[in-house]
């Protein structure tokens, strides 16, 4: 259980980070 | 959310430290192993070679009209290039015809065209007449 809680957070955190990456870098542009 | 929200959860599922931390070592492995992969996937592999690459912008340029030309003599300091004009050489400032260097070359507009692009006076008859050294526009 608490592995799996460990790889969920540390998930949720690169996606975030990911997503972060492309929008503030224009990877991703919006409009 | 701060490290406090994540180990009062922990602490009220029960949830042990190391357990926790091991499934976090995992995921950032596997998201490091990921980057590497995506990064070795899009970086490309084949380096065009430069005399390629000199080539295709030499194949360029005289598409673009440049024409290469041997310049006689530049002074740098008045900005001035000397190149033959027809029967007379010429001295053209360096603003009025355009000059292309980096590819081993020195690329000039061609006269013609510049007269056309109106960068440039055609010269007057009276001027190119009888005029051997030198000629103004």
């Amino acid at each position: 259980m608490a592995l799996l809680a460990g790889i969920a957070l540390c998930v949720v955190i690169a996606v975030g980070e990911t997503v972060n990456y492309g929008l503030t870098t224009g990877f991703w542009p919006l409009g | 959310m701060t490290i406090w929200h994540v180990g009062s959860f922990m602490r009220h599922h029960r949830m042990s430290r190391p357990s926790f931390v091991t499934g976090a070592a995992i995921c950032v492995l596997a998201v490091m192993a990921l980057g590497a992969a995506t990064s070795a996937a899009t970086t490309p592999t084949t380096t065009t070679s430069p005399a390629t690459v000199k080539r295709q912008m030499l194949r360029d340029l005289t598409a673009e009209g440049w024409k290469k030309e041997r310049i006689y003599r530049i002074d740098v300091k008045n900005h001035l290039a000397t190149f033959l004009v027809g029967p007379f050489e010429c001295p053209i400032t360096f603003p009025l015809v355009r000059t292309k260097s980096g590819t081993g070359y020195l690329y000039w507009w061609p006269y013609e065209r510049s007269v056309n692009d109106g960068l440039i006076f055609p010269f007057p008859p009276s001027a190119v007449t009888g005029l051997a050294t030198s000629c103004q526009p």
